[in-house]
C-alpha cells in the first residue's frame, strides 16, 4: 500500500485518488457496509426463495437443475472477481494507486471459495446430468485452473515479507493468469465439451426461461453484493494491519 | 420442504457445501478484522504506556 497517491487535478482522475484515501476509505466503507450487508441478505433470502420453491422444474434435467441457482452465480464470480483483481493488478503497476494491492490481497481469499464452490456444486450438478462427477473437459479443466492460480498468488501473498514486493510480484502473476479468462469464457465454443454452451450471457439474448431466469439474475447480483460486503471487510482488516505493522516498527526502533 | 426427487441428495448437498463455504468465508473474514483492530489496539495502548 503506497501512503501517499502521486496528486491529480483532472476530474475523474481526482476522484479516483480522492477515493484511494486509505483513511477516506475506512471512513465510507464502515458506514456502507451495514446497509450493503441488509440488501445482500434480502436478496439472497428471495433468490434462494423463488429458485428452490417457486422456479419449475427443467423438463429435461428435473429438479438437479436447482443447483444452478448457486453454481451459476459462483461460476460467474469466480471470473468477476479474478477480472477485478486483474484490473488491481494494473492498478498496482501502472496507476500505483495506493488501495490497488489491498483489493488484490483481499480478493483471492473470495475468489477462490467462489471457484471452489463452482467446481464442487458442479460435480454435484454434473452426476445426476451427465451420469460422471468430473471430465477432463475444457471447460472445467480451465476453471480448475483458474482455483490453482487463486491457490498460487494466496501463496505467493504468504512466501513475500516485504508487502510492496510482494504486491509487484502478484499483479504480475495476475496478469498472466488473466489469459485464462478467455479461454474459461469461450472453452465450450472453442472445443467440443460435456459442459453446455453459455445461456445467459449470449448473443440473441437469454435462452432459459423467465421464471428460471429471475431467481439466477437475483441470486447473480446478491453474490456480487456479497462480494462487495467480504471485500470491504477484508480490505478494512488489511489496512488496519498495515497499520499496525508500522506502529509495531516504530516502536521497535524506538520512534515517537 | 419441496419434494426434489431421487435427485434430493445431489441438491442438497449442493446448498449445504455452498453455505458452509460461504459462513466459513464470512467468518473467517469478521474474525481476521476483529483480530486486526485487537492488535492495533494492542499496540496503540503499549506506545501510550512507554
Amino acid at each position: 500500500m503506497n501512503e501517499q497517491p502521486a496528486p491529480r487535478s483532472d476530474g475523474l482522475a481526482a476522484a479516483f485518488w480522492s477515493l484511494a484515501n486509505p483513511g477516506r476509505f475506512m471512513q465510507y466503507s464502515a458506514a456502507m457496509l451495514p446497509w450493503l450487508a441488509a440488501i445482500t441478505a434480502a436478496l439472497m433470502a428471495y433468490g434462494l426463495y423463488k429458485g428452490i420453491f417457486v422456479a419449475p422444474a427443467d423438463y429435461q434435467q428435473g429438479e438437479s437443475m436447482r443447483i444452478m441457482y448457486i453454481h451459476v452465480p459462483a461460476a460467474w464470480m469466480a471470473m468477476g472477481v479474478y477480472s477485478m483483481m486483474t484490473l488491481s493488478a494494473l492498478g498496482t503497476l501502472v496507476w500505483r494507486h495506493p488501495l490497488a494491492d489491498v483489493s488484490q490481497k483481499a480478493a483471492a481469499p473470495i475468489g477462490a471459495t467462489f471457484t471452489a464452490l463452482c467446481l464442487m456444486t458442479g460435480s454435484l450438478w454434473g452426476k445426476p446430468t451427465w451420469g460422471t462427477w468430473w471430465e477432463w473437459d475444457a471447460r472445467m479443466t480451465s476453471v480448475l485452473v483458474l482455483l490453482l492460480i487463486y491457490f498460487g498468488i494466496i501463496a505467493l501473498w504468504r512466501a513475500i515479507d516485504e508487502p510492496l514486493r510482494a504486491a509487484r510480484a502478484v499483479a504480475i502473476m495476475t496478469l498472466v493468469g488473466a489469459v485464462n479468462l478467455p479461454i474459461i469464457k469461450f472453452s465450450v465454443d472453442w472445443w467440443n465439451t460435456l459442459h453446455q454452451p453459455a445461456s445467459v450471457f449470449r448473443r440473441g439474448g437469454p435462452t432459459i426461461h423467465p421464471a428460471m431466469l429471475e431467481p439466477l439474475l437475483v441470486m447473480g447480483l446478491a453474490f456480487a453484493l456479497l462480494f462487495g460486503c467480504l471485500q470491504i471487510v477484508r480490505m478494512q482488516a488489511e489496512i488496519i494491519n498495515r497499520r499496525a505493522d508500522r506502529l509495531a516498527l516504530r516502536q521497535a526502533t524506538g520512534e515517537a | 420442504m419441496p419434494d426434489f426427487g431421487p435427485q434430493a441428495g445431489y441438491i442438497l448437498a449442493a446448498y449445504g457445501l455452498f453455505a458452509l463455504g460461504l459462513g466459513v468465508l464470512i467468518a473467517a473474514s469478521l474474525a481476521a478484522r476483529a483480530a486486526a483492530r485487537r492488535r492495533l489496539a494492542r499496540l496503540e495502548a503499549e506506545g501510550e504506556r512507554r
